[in-house]
């Protein structure tokens, strides 16, 4: 992956590069569905997205199966299982084989069950166009048929509907971030599994211009047929649908062991530092010493809300903070302050989804995430990346940094080894750009 | 109908005049009002589809792919196809025989034109049906096959419209390949970027096709073609062939015209005949009227060979000819071939065309159904072998490890017991299905034998037999053999022919690729079957995967994107392909590539990748392969290995195609006869169809395996060294309406002068993993007996599959002897010989109660023949104080003339074809295939044909005059059509200080002339032929005469047998110690690994040369004594059998069968040895004492570099001098060798 000039994509993916070298995907919705899965030879074909080139004068570039092969890391995820480091994770874990284990497979591939699958569907083609696009058994045959066909008309029939941010956060978080039931746990981190970073915009636009190839094209064209959420939207979809999920993961019991959540879902950064690091940080309403779950995407909301509804941004804080006790208390309590916070969660994704975008408010949240950082709220890498990614994405947004911004490479520069990280180095090169 | 599209150049005005022709093989057309049904739309709802299928699946009920694509995404109705109306309905059962049903059918049918020759209502491919598509309307066509290119734009167009423009354009429609050569190559056309091709319009007519739009660079750079016309009509174009009977001039029969405008209404001036002047011409009319034509193009038009290719149905008769037309000619699969090599997983549907559809109403067990309504991509070999089985049509039986069956091998089983007299009808029933004028006295020429001839192969001992027969034809598999014919199995060891088992455990030499399971599609893709867009005229430059896109090369893994000639600029991207079950066809897994079967879902293999070959420590690493791959040029260390630098590689893949090692045989058709008669009335098979008299038989002769030679590729494939074949080396023979034979034999000469015993670089398809060209096939062996199969890689021939035709040419002591020695019928066994016993056990009977007496001559009166070549339609004969007189034979076959060899055919003031001469002792001519160096001439031949210039040599006959020394005639009027010029003179007299006094032999080599005289051997060089050279004599013993093969020169003398080494022919080089001595030693023949001498009273000496430097005599054989007086011999092969011709003094000739299935079961070997039996005897009234030497169908280039034979495809030729010498020579001119274990 090398998309240098491709920006925030190619800042982006020096941070990747980094933590997540192998980090894939999951079908969120699909295995939902009731239709079947045709598998990607069926959208492969030459005289439909299968040619070489871009197609102009079309409505999609219809070289997407093209660009997924060569491009895509997510045509490779099933590839990833085969690989001899997925047979040492394998062999730790006792797992026999990780091409044929629902826990791999479930993101690594198309894991629908077999009745799902149609007679091209191929399991190994990892995640394919259907994973996210839907299954298209009820759409194949119409989705190109316009003018008497509309995109509505597709959705209707089962395909999804990316271009609306919520939708997409939830069929990219499904794996990118997991889901009660679905989740790369701390055995499976511990047996070598990189650790997951996921943020929805700047995944997006990393995989939709990855290798330099477009898979869809922003043109006016598209503009007409579908209404896409504005990047900041996109950001805070994202932002909820993480935290929503990790909360549902935190309050569901098949990710408890014993007293405790499953590890992964604590903050890594609550343990995994160097002893000799002394970076203590007085968290107000928790004891030294305890662990923090994960709450980047929380912290980075709280940020937002303090910027243009303060009064929630503090509740959220308060709620979060009870989430970090409950988690040093045992399981029945950390399930109650989850679902807690979960019931915030719809109205939060209501409220994201309608935020303008206005350059008023994108100023406000970036300063209000500045100042955050200043005083030293992102104490901790997976944190800080939230941040960096954070800040790219604002200032793309308002249109006001140049692709090749050296303070916005100087940032991840910094946050290319999370063992190097310093929360106060980082807040020295993030105040730079204000 | 007319030709309205043909207008821009000078040869297709031509076919402009031709009117409408009676069409009365086909029935009655019934004119409908056929209603143009809406073109199949891009997009629509299925309820949309549903109801233009709604009444059609009232009696089809269900049907395998609805849309005919599996893919759901496309949806189509019934009549979006195929037209007609799905709103009538039927509510009674699928099928029923009542008039309301019937009623029903054709409402919602569309109807056709010609019903009784679709045989409506029934749906089957009708057999044979050639140009009905043209006639029938475009409504119909598209009612029984949407995919028809002359509709395909209305079914398929939607989707599919860049692919079918290019499909349209590909070498599988257009054909342009085989009508440019054939033109080329038979002089009728000069230029090498063709220009004819076939298409259509949507009604049929006759179409101009132009390419994709191209640069001139990239035309030339590409061999792109702008334009194809369509070809002319044989009747009206002038004739290719300058044979005597179409020279200008003379008198003929009876004019063919009705005459306008004379003052005597009888015609009188046309009938008038001159006493003495025979009456042979064709026409008194102009070139392109009357009989004078182009005979080529009748072939072409009406001889099955290529035809039937993609604009139409293919003849849907027997096995290996169920086909459709248009896209559906390969996505639509026919059961044609029962094995699953060959059909992969429908070989389970058997070889007679029936269906396995689902549909209720298509009848089970009639032919000419596919197997099911759907498209496919998984499309078995058996259904490229429909049209993929003939020499000029990319011909592949190779791939299978087939090849075309000689009519030789297992005889026993396919002729019958009792000779067959077919009556005319008889055969031309077969001949309909299968052009062979064999099959109609086989057994195979009944289908239902046909179909079973698979089904003998555990009872047979020569060979085995293919399942599939497309045009009626038997395929004879090939298996390994050392060169002495042994079977040979995996580990080399010999396989007793004795062996029931013994084509069980010799090694079938398919290729390696189809051994895997591969069928054509697993590397031909996409753009390979349906053309990129341009038109080309060459198959290879139409060919978009190389090698090295899947196997990589020495330095680089695969990149999976293609490379070859006709691949863009990026090439296409192979590693995204989908299989019909959606898997990828290509994957990398763990350093290791996977492909995926197309055709089987469960099938995959790893492919090769020759950088692991040769990488030491790699597992797959092959020493043989890395040697072979990274030799060095250094000759003299013959260094190898990993260190030599890619510019130092002597066998780069720039500079060389990896299947000039990787095959491991080639095939040869080292000639086949078309025999044109006037008196079969056929139909024509392309345009306008119609019936007209003239037809052609088509007989492969000598149809071998182990013919290897090399030669280099034109520019549009990089130039690279590569297998050269033998293709249809053709000669033409005519018998007109009286019966009489116009010409016999006859090979033409092509457009650029050179002979037309066609050879042209090709891919073999053979390629095999360890029965790959050995180090020794190419270069010197150490062990010194590699000398005959240089002389074959080389391209200098082997004297092996000579043509000895109709006639042996013997030369008596008063005069010229035309012996027929073989039936004129077809297959033209001799008589006498193994094959004449099977295919004509009565004649064969009769010949043997005759004592073995051959029956017809045909003789002359002039003086002694010491020393004759017969070439084309003359014979040049050294007579001694009479000088060289070059006689015509051109009516030797024609029962109208009388006296057959005349020296002055219209009185010697008219025609002087004698040089005088003190004592003309012998004549050579620099190949025995007619030529015509004046062709060769200008910019068309240099610049735009990329064709070299003659050796000057070939514009002469050299001549041996014991007094005079060496004498050089200029024999070129002989070739040029004109009659009036043909007046012979010495160009040059040649005898400094008496050197060549006793002149008495001469043998050319290329530009060198090993002369014996008194002196002994001398060797002159004849670069210049005007201004010779020549070197010291090497003294002999009463030399005699002298054969030459690569690099040693055999000579007779006093002593018996000696050997010289000439390869440098300047300094020659006596072996002392090579010598066989013999008594009498006079005429020799030298054929691959053994030498023929007759040796007087003794009979013929055989002796083993397979070490030039270490002769050995085999044996004497003499026919039981019956030989008492050989003065000379000449070996030929007819069929799968070796002859030797020896004139044998006052005995006459007599015919010896060398091989034969029955006395050599090595005959298929390269060099079996012989084993002689005498077969035929015929008492020449004079003392026989020599034989020409028969036509060499093997010898594209002479020693010198100097071109021979026509090369197909622009700018491909023959090695020139440096390019052999660089295989044997180091620069120091020292012979190099590689070591026999390599």
């Amino acid at each position: 992956m090398s998309g240098e000039t491709i920006r925030p994509a190619g800042v982006t993916a020096r941070l990747l590069l980094a933590a997540t070298a192998s980090l894939c995907a999951h079908p969120a919705l699909a295995a939902d569905a009731p239709a079947s899965h045709l598998g990607v030879a069926s959208c492969a074909s030459g005289v439909c997205h299968g040619v070489a080139k871009p197609v102009e004068n079309a409505s999609v570039l219809r070289n997407e199966y093209v660009t997924w092969s060569h491009f895509d890391p997510h045509a490779g995820a099933y590839r990833t299982l085969r690989g001899e480091e997925s047979a040492r994770m394998a062999a730790r874990l006792g797992i026999a084989d990780a091409t044929r284990e629902p826990l791999c497979l479930d993101c690594h591939a198309e894991n629908v069950t077999a009745a799902l699958r149609g007679p091209r569907f191929q399991l190994d083609d990892g995640v394919g166009c259907e994973a996210c696009h839907g299954a298209s058994e009820r759409w194949i045959a119409s989705h190109d048929d316009t003018p008497r066909v509309t995109h509505a008309d597709n959705v209707a029939a089962g395909l999804v509907a990316l271009e609306r941010a919520e939708v997409r956060a939830g069929v990219c978080a499904g794996c990118h971030v997991g889901s009660a039931g679905r989740m790369a746990g701390h055995a499976l981190m511990a047996a070598g599994h990189p650790r997951l970073t996921f943020e929805l915009d700047t995944y997006s636009e990393l995989w939709r211009t990855s290798g330099g190839r477009e898979h869809y094209r922003r043109d006016d064209d598209y503009a007409t047929r579908k209404a896409e959420s504005g990047s900041v939207a996109v950001w805070l979809a994202g932002l909820v649908e993480a935290a929503d999920r990790t909360l549902a993961i935190a309050g569901d019991e098949r990710h408890s062991h014993g007293v405790f959540p499953d590890f992964a879902l604590f903050n890594c950064y609550s343990c995994h530092r160097s002893m000799k690091l002394r970076r203590f940080r007085d968290a107000p309403g928790l004891a030294p010493g305890s662990v923090r779950v994960q709450d980047s995407a929380l912290v980075m909301l709280a940020a937002v809300l303090d910027a243009l509804e303060p009064a929630r941004g503090a509740a959220l804080r308060d709620a979060t903070t009870r989430l970090h006790r409950a988690a040093n208390e045992g399981m029945p309590a950390l399930r109650e302050a989850a679902a807690a916070l979960r019931r915030e969660m719809p109205a939060l994704r209501v409220w994201a989804a309608g935020r303008r975008t206005a350059d008023a408010e994108r100023d406000a949240v970036l300063a209000a995430i500045l100042g955050a950082a200043e005083r030293g709220e992102f104490p901790d890498y997976s944190a800080a990346e939230q941040a960096a990614m954070a800040v790219t994405l604002l200032l793309t947004a308002s249109g006001r940094t140049p692709d090749s911004d050296p303070r916005i490479g100087a940032l991840f520069d910094d946050l290319r080894d999370d063992e190097r990280y310093d929360p106060a180095r980082f807040a020295r090169i993030l105040s730079r750009i204000r | 109908m007319r030709r309205h599209v043909l207008t821009a150049a000078s040869l297709v005005a031509a076919a402009l005049g031709l009117a409408a022709v009676a069409s009365d093989e086909h029935g009655k057309p019934v004119e409908h009002e056929w209603k143009t049904a809406p073109v199949a739309p891009l997009l629509q709802t299925r309820e949309q589809a549903a109801a233009k299928s709604a009444g059609c699946m009232d009696c089809h009920r269900e049907t395998d792919e609805p849309s005919m694509h599996a893919s759901p995404a496309v949806v189509l109705g019934c009549t979006d196809c195929h037209g007609g109306d799905a709103a009538v309905r039927w509510t009674g059962p699928a099928v029923e025989e009542t008039g309301d049903y019937a009623d029903a059918r054709d409402r919602a049918h569309v109807l056709p034109r010609f019903p009784d020759d679709w045989h409506w209502p029934a749906s089957a491919n009708p057999v044979r049906s050639y140009t009905l598509l043209n006639r029938e309307a475009p409504e119909f066509i598209r009612f029984v096959n949407p995919s028809d290119y002359r509709v395909v734009r209305e079914a398929c167009g939607a989707c599919h419209l860049k692919t079918i423009l290019a499909a349209e354009r590909s070498l599988m429609s257009t054909n342009a390949m085989f009508w440019g050569g054939a033109a080329y190559n038979n002089g009728l056309l000069p230029f090498k970027n063709y220009l004819l091709g076939e298409a259509y319009t949507r009604d049929g007519e006759a179409a101009i096709l132009e390419g994709a739009p191209a640069t001139a660079e990239d035309r030339a750079a590409h061999g792109i073609l702008e334009k194809l016309y369509p070809l002319p009509l044989w009747q009206n174009l002038e004739p290719a062939d300058i044979f005597r009977v179409f020279e200008d001039g003379g008198r003929n029969l009876s004019n063919l015209f009705a005459e306008t405008g004379l003052p005597n209404v009888a015609g009188q001036v046309q009938r008038l005949e001159e006493p003495g002047r025979p009456d042979i011409r064709q026409s008194n009319r102009g070139e392109g009227t009357g009989a004078r034509i182009a005979v080529p193009v009748l072939n072409i038009h009406k001889t099955r060979l290529n035809d039937p290719l993609a604009w139409y149905l293919g003849t849907n008769d027997q096995p290996g000819d169920y086909r459709s037309s248009g896209c559906s000619a390969c996505h639509v699969v026919y059961a044609n071939d029962r094995d699953p090599k060959h059909s992969g997983p429908y070989a389970r549907f058997g070889h007679g065309g029936t269906t396995a559809t689902r549909d209720p109403t298509i009848p089970r067990d009639r032919p000419g159904h596919p197997l099911a309504h759907a498209f496919s991509r998984a499309i078995p070999t058996s259904q490229c072998m429909v049209c993929h089985m003939h020499q000029p049509n990319m011909f592949m039986n190779t791939y299978l490890g087939y090849t075309m069956w000689d009519y030789e091998a297992d005889a026993p089983s396919l002729w019958p017991k009792e000779q067959k007299y077919p009556s005319a009808a008889e055969a031309r029933a077969v001949y309909d299905r299968n052009p062979e004028g064999a099959a109609a006295r086989g057994l195979w020429g009944d289908i239902e034998f046909l179909k079973r001839v698979s089904g003998l192969n555990p009872s047979l001992k020569d060979t085995q037999f293919a399942d599939y027969h497309g045009h009626g034809w038997n395929f004879r598999a090939i298996f390994k053999r050392d060169r002495k014919g042994n079977l040979l199995d995996a580990e080399g060891g010999v396989v007793a022919n004795d062996d029931p088992d013994k084509f069980r455990k010799a090694v079938h030499l398919s290729s390696s690729h189809a051994d895997a399971g591969m069928h054509c599609v697993d590397c031909h893709f996409a753009q390979d079957a349906h053309g990129n867009g341009h038109l080309y005229g060459e198959v290879a430059q139409a060919v978009e995967i190389d090698c090295k896109d899947c196997h990589g090369t020495v330095g680089a893994y695969p990149t999976l994107r293609t490379s070859g000639p006709a691949a863009g600029p990026t090439g296409s991207d192979l590693a995204v392909l989908r299989n019909p079950d959606g898997r990828l066809r290509f994957e990398w897994l763990d350093g290791r590539l996977i492909q995926r079967s197309i055709l089987d879902p469960k099938r995959e293999w790893e492919v090769s990748l020759v950088k692991d070959s040769v990488t030491p420590a790699n597992a797959r690493y092959n020493e043989r392969a890395a040697r072979a791959k990274l030799m060095s040029r250094d000759v003299k260390t013959l260094a190898w290995g990993t260190e030599v630098a890619p510019g130092d590689l002597a066998h780069a893949d720039d500079s060389m195609e990896c299947y000039a090692c990787h095959t491991s045989w080639t095939t040869a058709c080292g000639g086949c006869h078309l025999p044109i008669e006037a008196n079969w009335k056929t139909g024509s098979h392309r345009y306008e169809g119609g019936t007209f008299r003239n037809w052609s038989s088509y007989n492969p002769q000598v149809a071998r395996e182990e013919v290897f030679m090399l030669g280099r590729r034109g520019p549009t494939e990089g130039g690279k060294v590569a297998p050269v074949r033998s293709s249809s080396a053709l000669v033409l023979s005519s018998t007109n309406s009286n019966r009489e034979r116009i010409y016999v034999q006859q090979p033409p000469i092509a457009a650029s002068g050179y002979s037309s015993q066609a050879m042209n670089p090709h891919y073999p398809h053979t390629e095999r993993k360890t029965e790959t060209k050995r180090c020794n096939d190419c270069h010197l062996s150490a062990a010194g007996d590699n000398n005959a199969i240089l002389a074959q890689t080389l391209g200098l021939g082997t004297q092996f599959i000579n043509l000895l035709g109709f006639h042996a040419w013997v030369g008596t002591a008063g005069g010229i002897a035309a012996v027929q020695v073989t039936e004129w019928e077809e297959p033209q066994a001799v008589i006498g010989s193994y094959l004449h016993r099977h295919a004509y056990p009565d004649w064969y009977r009769q010949h043997e109660a005759r004592g073995q007496l051959l029956q017809h001559a045909s003789m002359n009166g002039s003086g002694p023949a010491r020393c004759l070549q017969h070439r084309g339609e003359y014979v040049y004969v050294a007579e001694g104080e009479r000088g060289l007189v070059v006689y015509d034979a051109a009516s030797i076959g024609n029962k109208g003339v009388s006296q057959k060899l005349i020296a002055a055919p219209f009185s010697p003031l008219g025609h002087d074809a004698r040089v005088r001469m003190k004592d003309a002792t012998c004549v050579a001519l620099a190949t025995t295939q007619p030529v015509h160096p004046a062709r060769n001439q200008g910019d068309l031949m240099r610049v735009a044909n990329l064709e070299q210039p003659f050796a000057a040599i070939y514009n002469y006959a050299v001549v041996t005059d014991a007094a005079e020394g060496l004498i050089l005639v200029d024999i070129n009027t002989l070739a040029d059509g004109e009659f009036r010029n043909n007046f012979l003179e010495r160009a040059l007299t040649w005898n400094p200080g008496g050197l060549l006094a006793g002149a008495r032999h001469v043998a050319l080599g290329g530009n060198y002339a090993y002369v014996i005289a008194d002196a002994g051997l001398v060797v002159v060089d004849l670069t210049d032929p005007l201004a010779p050279k020549a070197a010291a004599p090497v003294p002999l013993r009463d030399g005699r005469a002298s054969a030459l093969q690569f690099r040693y020169l055999f000579v007779t003398d006093a002593g018996g047998l000696r050997v010289v080494d000439v390869t440098h022919p300047m300094q020659p080089r006596l072996l002392p110690e090579a010598a066989v001595p013999l008594a009498r030693a006079a005429g020799l023949f030298v054929s691959r690994t053994y030498a023929y001498v007759a040796d007087g009273a003794r009979g013929l000496a055989i002796v083993d040369i397979e070490r030039p430097a270490q002769p050995g005599l085999i044996a004497h054989f003499d026919g039981g004594g019956a030989i008492q007086d050989a003065r000379d011999v000449a070996v030929a092969s007819t069929n799968a059998s070796l002859f030797a011709y020896v004139a044998d003094g006052a005995g006459g000739l007599k015919v010896v069968q060398l091989t034969a299935p029955d006395t050599q079961p090595n005959f298929y070997g390269f060099s079996p040895e012989p084993r002689p039996v005498l077969i035929a005897r015929y008492p020449t009234p004079h003392p026989a004492l020599a034989l020409s030497r028969p036509l060499e169908r093997d010898r594209a280039v002479d020693e010198t570099g100097g071109q021979v034979a026509v090369f197909g495809r622009r700018g491909a030729r023959p090695f020139n001098a440096a390019e052999m010498r660089r295989l044997y020579l180091d620069r120091d001119g020292l012979p190099w060798v590689v070591p026999d274990e390599w």
